[in-house]
């Protein structure tokens, strides 16, 4: 039963991979697996629909389900598309030609304005772009996306056909056809064939999830073996201290620490450069703060201005050193 | 007899049965316990929630008059004074009003038009760095101008606003004391009736045509006006509720208070709260908030693009002129931490700040657009925590049942302030 399912699954790969790039991804939007992408000339973004009156937080790539309220988004993978100006525009398919139509299509279209549904004029968004649509009706549309070059007058542009209302069954008949097809080839010729190991695959899968397990230990054991009081840095060339302004150290509350950076032979450390930051790795999250090395107060000692802990818990800081020409990095932990 | 012995032997069974039941219960093990014990861990983290662990009120560093009765006195009067708008009809309290912990009930605020937020409380906003859902303001006095110049809110102009200061004798006199004399504001040659850098087109050119160092002179004035307001805001604490007696039994360890404030399932609703539910981790100390920004993938309202919060407002933080390193602020550089040390980048998108959890019973409809009308509502959400439009949503699935819902918001109605409490 086991191989018959792991057949199936690699039935599927195998047929996907087979087909046409356009099924998983039309023009310029590339379904990249857990992340959908808009290419606009050099340009990349993370590209998502969302109809939060029907689907709530459901997010799609191109194909919606339903007409009304869309929500499109997208996320620059490449900063300076924050400082560009953008043009968004929404066509009723006029080309004919779905899923198959590019940007020379579109520009072949006669009247443009007469098929465009929506129209948001080229704006500059930092960070994230947002339009919204409501779709009147069903059928198949063009979304056209123009970004201007930050220097030059040069225009990119993405063109990514899509289809709005009941589900667009597309390739999917054909898919399952071959899948079946493979399937039932496979069912035929099982006997005498042993293409792979299940239990092999689950021994490497447990000793993986093993060593991940033992990560954190390793780095509690990395962390024991230094001196009470002192975090030693990834060389092991340097050690620091900390002392916080505010003890315990305060939940909510700005306030500063001094560093004390030595060699791992307890000399100070006086000519180097450091940066601090820190998050908590279980939360997945930063600090509230940005905190800056104010002042380099001597015999080692850095202060360190404008830090804030916002949760209760356990916290990673990562101070980075910077002695000529070389980094290092120290690790440290504490707790809110 | 031969059926009897079979008919005994049931009957004890279902008595022995009874029997551990009630010793199971007198043990604290049987379900609709009341007998939670708390670890020392957890009646540290109850104890930092309790009104009673209230830090200090901190300073102002860049208002001098926040500590100062007569500016809270004139602060409470200006709170109230629908002078302060374009057409007399909106005061400070019109949407931020008392009886309701200065919220308004609706979900987004609705003055002189409507605005794009939910009214958030103003109290304990002297514990909070930034202010507003989007933090675009790092101090009370600053928040506190925003929307009398606000077209949607109080549609006032720097130019009318400060009149009523000179108009009013209590105002005025109040005003000299404090700051020193205002100047002859009746002079229209220097002063128009109508101007402000941020108003209509008319306004602004009014203002415009005004010397620079009497636009200067307008805006201190102006700023003095929120300082005043602030002074105010400052004295407005959270009522005391049922939960800070609660625990500050289980702090003085009095077991009999403590059984008698809170039920099985509020107890049971506090430990979720402390642990698997992961509220405490943004909803935490006696405000029950980190008044921090963070993304919970909301949904904006019908017809709006998702709102993206701290990111977008993070230059304007920076250039504001009221903000405490500009030059109404009465700070020195190295005073304020919270705006040279702030933070950016992408954690930011779509991030709004934490408001906090006392008197949900009085703040609803919740959230940064007034989404979610009930409590259960919300605590669906969190336990979905599905994905953000914008950004991340920093939440993960909780797994919560249905009676562990509950539990959480019987808990959290136990932070209603009900008049008397012991």
């Amino acid at each position: 039963m086991m191989k018959f399912l792991l057949n199936l699954i690699a039935n599927i790969f195998l047929i996907l991979s087979l087909l046409p790039g356009h099924v998983q991804a039309h023009g310029s939007v590339v379904d990249e697996g857990d992340l959908c992408v808009i290419n606009i000339g050099f340009y990349r973004a993370h590209f998502k629909i969302f109809q939060p009156r029907t689907s709530e937080q459901t997010e799609f790539c191109e194909d919606l389900p339903d007409t009304g309220e869309s929500i499109f988004v997208m996320e620059y993978l490449h900063n300076e598309l924050g400082n560009v100006p953008i043009e968004f525009r929404i066509l009723r398919d006029v080309t004919g030609l779905g899923r198959f139509a590019q940007l020379s299509d579109v520009q072949a279209i006669e009247d443009i304005e007469a098929a465009t549904v929506f129209l948001q004029k080229a704006r500059v968004e930092p960070g994230v772009f947002t339009v919204l649509h409501q779709f009147e009706g069903e059928g198949d549309f063009l979304g056209l996306v123009t970004a201007r070059h930050p220097e030059t007058d040069q225009l990119y542009s993405a063109v990514f056909p899509f289809h709005v209302g009941s589900a667009d069954w597309g390739y999917l008949p054909l898919f399952a056809l071959l899948v079946l097809l493979a399937q039932t080839g496979y069912l035929y010729m099982l006997k005498g064939w042993r293409p792979f190991s299940v239990g092999k695959g689950h021994t490497q899968d447990r000793a993986y999830t093993r060593v991940l397990m033992l990560l954190p230990v390793f780095f509690l054991l990395g962390a024991a073996d230094s001196q009470p009081g002192f975090w030693v840095s990834e060389s092991g060339m340097y050690r620091v201290s900390m002392q916080s302004q505010v003890n315990p150290l305060p939940l909510n509350q700005i306030h500063s620490w001094i560093l004390n950076l030595q060699t791992a032979e307890g000399l100070p450390v006086e000519n180097a450069t450091l940066e601090l930051d820190g998050g908590m790795p279980a939360h997945n999250h930063g600090l509230a703060t940005a905190p800056v090395v104010t002042a380099n107060l001597g015999n080692g000692d850095y202060q360190v201005e404008g830090l804030r802990f916002h949760m209760q818990g356990d916290w990673v800081m990562t101070l980075t050193l910077t002695i000529g020409t070389s980094t290092d990095k120290i690790i440290i932990p504490v707790s809110i | 007899m031969n059926c009897c012995h079979p008919c005994h032997a049931g009957v004890s069974g279902i008595r022995d049965i009874l029997l551990w039941v009630l010793i199971l219960c007198a043990l604290g093990s049987c379900s609709g316990d009341s007998n939670i014990v708390w670890t020392e861990s957890e009646i540290g983290l109850i104890g930092s929630l309790s009104l009673s662990a209230f830090p200090p009120l901190p300073p102002d560093p860049s208002n001098a008059v926040a500590q100062s009765p007569l500016a809270a006195e004139l602060g409470l009067k200006l709170f109230n004074d629908k002078r302060l708008s374009i057409n007399g009809e909106i005061a400070c309290s019109s949407c931020h009003q008392p009886d309701r912990q200065f919220t308004d009930g609706l979900q987004v605020a609705r003055a002189i038009g409507t605005s794009r937020r939910n009214t958030p409380s103003i109290i304990g906003t002297a514990w909070s760095p930034w202010l507003y859902w989007d933090g675009r303001k790092d101090s009370q006095w600053a928040q506190a101008l925003a929307p009398l110049e606000d077209p949607a809110e109080h549609g006032g102009n720097r130019m009318q606003l400060i009149r009523v200061l000179y108009e009013d004798d209590d105002y005025r006199q109040g005003y000299a004391q404090l700051f020193g004399p205002l100047p002859e504001l009746d002079d229209s040659t220097r002063f128009p009736p109508q101007a402000s850098p941020m108003g209509n087109e008319a306004q602004i050119a009014s203002w415009a045509r005004m010397s620079n160092e009497d636009q200067d002179l307008v805006s201190r004035i102006f700023a003095n006006m929120g300082k005043m307001i602030a002074a105010w805001e400052r004295t407005v604490m959270p009522p005391r509720t049922r939960f800070d007696a609660y625990a500050d039994a289980v702090v003085r360890g009095d077991d009999i208070d403590s059984e008698q404030l809170f039920s099985s399932d509020e107890k049971a609703g506090l430990r979720l709260y402390l642990g698997k539910a992961r509220c405490l981790e943004c909803h935490n100390g006696p405000l029950f908030t980190n008044n921090e920004f963070h993304n919970t993938g909301l949904l904006p309202p019908p017809g709006e693009t998702p709102d993206l919060g701290r990111s977008r407002v993070l230059e304007e933080v920076r250039s504001d002129p009221f903000n405490c390193l500009g030059p109404y602020s009465d700070a020195v550089a190295a005073q304020c931490l919270e705006l040279r040390y702030m933070r950016t980048g992408e954690e930011l998108i779509g991030a709004h700040r934490t408001p906090s959890l006392r008197n949900l019973g009085k703040t609803a409809p919740y959230m940064h657009k007034g989404q979610m009308a009930t409590l259960s509502q919300v605590l669906d959400h969190y336990n979905r925590a599905p994905l953000a439009l914008v950004g991340h949503n920093e939440a993960e699935p909780l797994g919560l049942s249905r009676s562990e819902l509950q539990q959480l918001e019987a808990f959290l109605r136990t932070l209603d302030a009900t008049g008397a409490l012991p």
